[in-house]
């Protein structure tokens, strides 16, 4: 609430550069300063606290935690579906444009709009649309985004990820590493700067979800694609990732719990 | 504000498509929620259906059945046609058809013209008539008739036969009777009366009651006297060589039926249209209404051995001339003029008709003497004049003679007095005789349905109140009992509409809410891939309208089909027009964007509450 637009430029261009991601050169896409979500729920009080995040384009970042830490809240407010409660400064910089979007100061239709263009979302599990085939679950946003050319490129995602001869399927019909490889197909679909992944592997066995590890890293590399991934299961994701963020969770008392977000070295 | 790379278009073309793919992929719910939908439209359908239908077949057959609204009068009095031509102008006045006297209201007749003879009665009818026009038969035209059901049964024959109509009379002691051929041109439905009856247009009715009287009826062939027209004169011209006395003038008023005797002014000769002259003494009896040839020979006796003429004044008088074909030739003022051709010279009379005195048969007198200098063609000429609506009408023969220049023309006197007698009460000119016939002054009753069910008692009122003073009889109890039961029907309709209604609406309304309900979750992910909420809002209305729209034509289709049923079953009970089970476009129409404004409103609470649900929360309400 404290932060204004000009502050926050004013921080933002020299940090930048001092901050440059280790693997691609540009502005920060997420910059969290200061973050505060606060949520009751009958006579709970849960708080998140983020004092700083700041993510590079191309970064695989994993948010590692114990469920009830606030992690899927934190993925939420990065999908832009959820507004933090105050933000010294929140924003969201498209690496293709160097555009930088402010939330606190957006509108539900323009976060909407940023959501549609930059984000892929990949739920626990799936989100898929159970009554759209594969394929039409898959060229959904680029059919909202009014994307008509990417059919090639769609073929050649479903056959790195192996499911090409499941297209004219319904959701329902596939299993679940099948349906979470569909999910991350329709969230790269369109081909966004950014992909958020929820728990992607946590309903399927520990091999299947090391390989869909390794196939939706390799492809978010390719395409120069910012991953920020959630998961309770810290050993998917050692070596893995670039980054690593943890939760520190203090129980003040039995209805106030509070959570902070530290970045593990 | 924020920009996109591309900017998405037709996203209501996207949202339509994802509402459709759902309802296809959960087909079986979707049929279930169409058949809940139809399953609460297709008996209000019906109940429209019914309403308009049979309800309001009923409703109208009580309410403007003729027999409700008829009005009859209980006594018998002289209605004059300017009495029927005020009640037709009146808007509470449905119909209205003179009777003749109750008397002459039988006829016999025989079927085919031949074996028994039944004895019916004969009631008028005219266009227009309702008892005819809704119970299924046309109004009878010139030598036609329509019988009532028992009449037709009693008699059997059908609509096309021909029956013999035989009116009766008494003459001395001995029975006389006449008869004419009619055609059967309908038969009315049996709820049109329970009389044996012959429906017939007014001037079989009259000529019956001519026949009755004595008179004949040229038209059909039957025999008797003629009420031939007689002139009537509008003053006197008296001329006598010798001044009379106080006394002698006075006389000529005194129960002669004039009442005034005048001195020629100046203008007299303009007065009465024709030029006298002076040298004798003249007088001038005037007169306040029309008097007829007796009060002339009263005159005439009073002036015995005065060696008087008398001149009877008829006109000047309004009338065209016509000649062949009908084509109007002049404007004329007619003037009557007839005086013995001795006479004439001493009276210094001019002009001076070619016809003497006037005297001998009708067929001699219909001659005019035309104004100089008219241009006349050749062919037969004749005369009219016209009255109100009355006109008469006869062929007159031109004299070689012709009278001063101008437009008036001079008449025998005793054809300018029927002509003045035109004026007061109507006249026909009978061809073949060749004579004028006095027509009749009035009617001894009426037939009269009031336009609705609730103009009756005005009606009533109206006329049993000081102005008309009749006594008539309604059907004042009935009327009563057909108001009671429309009020009650209309009641009843309105109480199951609105039942229905109700619960057509909660039902549509839960339908609907309860199936965004379970789409939640679909909604929340299609936030999440950027479907802004008023794009989202969209979702559960167009699926509100496809299934709304899907169960208001499977209701449509039902009620078709059951409209179609028992219209057929009882096609039997309907008349041509009448429908059992309908509902007009409109309604139908109504229907529908009724059904799916409360299924988009309906449609739009459910979404106004799934839009407002964070996609985050949804998604983890699992």
């Amino acid at each position: 609430m404290e932060n204004t637009p000009s502050a926050a430029v004013d921080r933002d261009s020299p940090r930048s550069t001092a901050q440059a991601s280790p693997t691609t050169p540009g502005p920060d896409v997420y910059r969290l300063i200061n973050v505060l979500k606060r949520r009751e729920k009958g006579g709970n009080v849960f708080e998140l606290h983020i004092p700083e995040m700041v993510v590079g384009p191309g970064q695989f970042v994993a948010l590692v935690g114990a469920s009830g830490c606030g992690k899927s809240t934190l993925l939420d407010m990065l999908a832009m579906v959820l507004r933090p409660t105050s933000a010294t400064e929140f924003s969201i910089t498209v690496p293709r444009t160097g555009r930088q979007h402010h939330v606190m100061e957006m509108d539900d239709e323009a976060m909407a709009r940023v959501r549609m263009a930059q984000l892929g979302y990949v739920l626990q599990t799936g989100g898929l649309l159970p009554f759209l085939s594969v394929r039409d679950n898959i060229m959904l946003p680029c059919r909202i985004n009014g994307i008509n050319d990417r059919r090639a490129e769609v073929d050649m995602l479903v056959q790195r990820l192996g499911i090409s001869g499941q297209m004219s399927k319904k959701p329902a019909h596939l299993s679940g590493g099948q349906r979470q490889r569909v999910a991350i197909a329709r969230a790269l679909a369109h081909r966004p700067p950014i992909v958020l992944a929820d728990e992607p592997t946590a309903a399927v066995d520990k091999y299947t979800a090391r390989d869909i590890r390794d196939e939706f890293k390799e492809l978010t590399q390719q395409m120069q694609v910012t991953l920020l991934m959630v998961t309770h299961d810290e050993s998917l994701v050692a070596g893995v990732v670039d980054r690593t963020f943890g939760f520190k969770v203090k129980k003040l008392n039995d209805q106030h719990t509070q959570s902070t977000l530290l970045e593990e070295k | 504000m924020a920009e996109t790379p591309q900017k998405p278009h037709r996203s209501g073309g996207i949202v339509f498509g994802l509402a459709r793919s759902d309802l296809l992929h959960e087909w079986i719910l979707t049929t279930c929620l169409v058949m809940a939908i139809a399953a609460v439209l297709s008996p209000l359908l019906l109940l429209f259906g019914l309403k308009f239908g049979t309800i309001e077949t009923l409703r109208h057959r009580l309410i403007m059945d003729p027999r409700n609204r008829e009005i009859r009068p209980m006594v018998s009095k002289s209605f004059t046609r300017q009495w029927f031509d005020q009640m037709r102008q009146r808007h509470d006045v449905a119909f209205i058809v003179p009777t003749t006297r109750q008397i002459s209201s039988t006829v016999d007749v025989q079927a085919h013209g031949r074996g028994p003879k039944k004895a019916l009665d004969i009631i008028p009818t005219m266009d227009g008539d309702p008892l005819i026009r809704e119970n299924g038969a046309p109004i009878p035209g010139e030598g036609q008739c329509v019988l009532s059901a028992a009449a037709a049964q009693e008699l059997g024959v059908k609509t096309g036969d021909t029956v013999l109509a035989w009116a009766k009379r008494i003459k001395g002691r001995r029975y006389q009777s006449a008869s004419t051929r009619l055609r059967v041109a309908g038969v009315l439905n049996p709820r049109a009366s329970m009389r044996k009856a012959m429906y017939v247009r007014l001037d079989f009715l009259e000529a019956v009651e001519a026949y009755k009287d004595g008179r004949a009826v040229p038209r059909f062939g039957w025999s008797g006297t003629t009420a031939l027209a007689y002139p009537v004169y509008s003053g006197l011209v008296v001329v006598v060589p010798q001044k009379l006395t106080k006394l002698e003038e006075n006389m000529l008023v005194i129960n002669t039926g004039f009442s005034k005797v005048v001195e020629p002014g100046e203008d007299l000769d303009k007065k009465i249209g024709f030029h006298l002259g002076r040298h004798m003494q003249i007088y001038l009896l005037t007169t306040r209404k029309p008097v007829g040839l007796e009060s002339v020979g009263a005159v005439r006796g009073r002036l015995r051995g005065k060696g008087a003429t008398l001149l009877p004044l008829a006109g000047p008088l309004a009338a065209e001339l016509l000649g062949p074909g009908g084509t109007k030739v002049a404007d004329l003022k007619v003037v009557g003029l007839s005086v013995h051709p001795g006479m004439a010279a001493d009276l210094k009379l001019s002009p001076l008709p070619p016809w003497g005195r006037g005297q001998g048969s009708m067929a001699k007198l219909l001659t005019i003497m035309l104004p100089q200098g008219l241009k006349v063609p050749p062919g037969p000429l004749s005369l009219k004049l016209t009255r109100g609506k009355q006109t008469l009408s006869f062929p007159v023969q031109a004299t070689e003679e012709r009278g001063p220049a101008g437009d008036v023309a001079y008449l025998p006197s005793r054809l300018a007095g029927i002509l003045n007698l035109f004026q007061h009460r109507n006249i026909s000119f009978d061809p073949t005789g060749k004579e004028f016939i006095l027509a009749r002054r009035g009617y001894a009753g009426f037939r009269m349905y009031a336009a609705t069910i609730d103009d009756v008692p005005k009606l009533k009122q109206f006329l049993e109140g000081p102005g008309q003073a009749l006594r008539v009889h309604t059907e004042a109890s009935r009327i009563r009992d057909v108001v009671e039961l429309n009020t009650y029907l209309t009641l009843i309709f309105w109480l199951i509409a609105v039942v229905g209604i109700v619960g057509g609406l909660a039902s549509l309304i839960a339908s609907l809410y309860a199936s965004v309900e379970r789409k939640k979750k679909e909604m929340a992910v299609l936030r999440l891939l950027g479907l802004s909420g008023g794009k989202l809002f969209r979702f559960p209305i167009y699926q509100g309208i496809i299934i709304a729209g899907g169960g208001y034509l499977v209701a449509m289709a039902f009620f078709q089909l059951l409209a179609y049923t028992i219209n057929t079953l009882f096609a039997a009970h309907l008349q041509k027009g009448e429908s059992f089970c309908e509902l007009p476009w409109p309604y139908a129409l109504a229907s529908l964007a009724a059904t799916i404004a409360i299924a988009v409103l309906a449609a739009s609470l459910a979404a106004w509450r799934a839009t407002r649900i964070e996609p985050a929360e949804a998604l983890r309400d699992e």
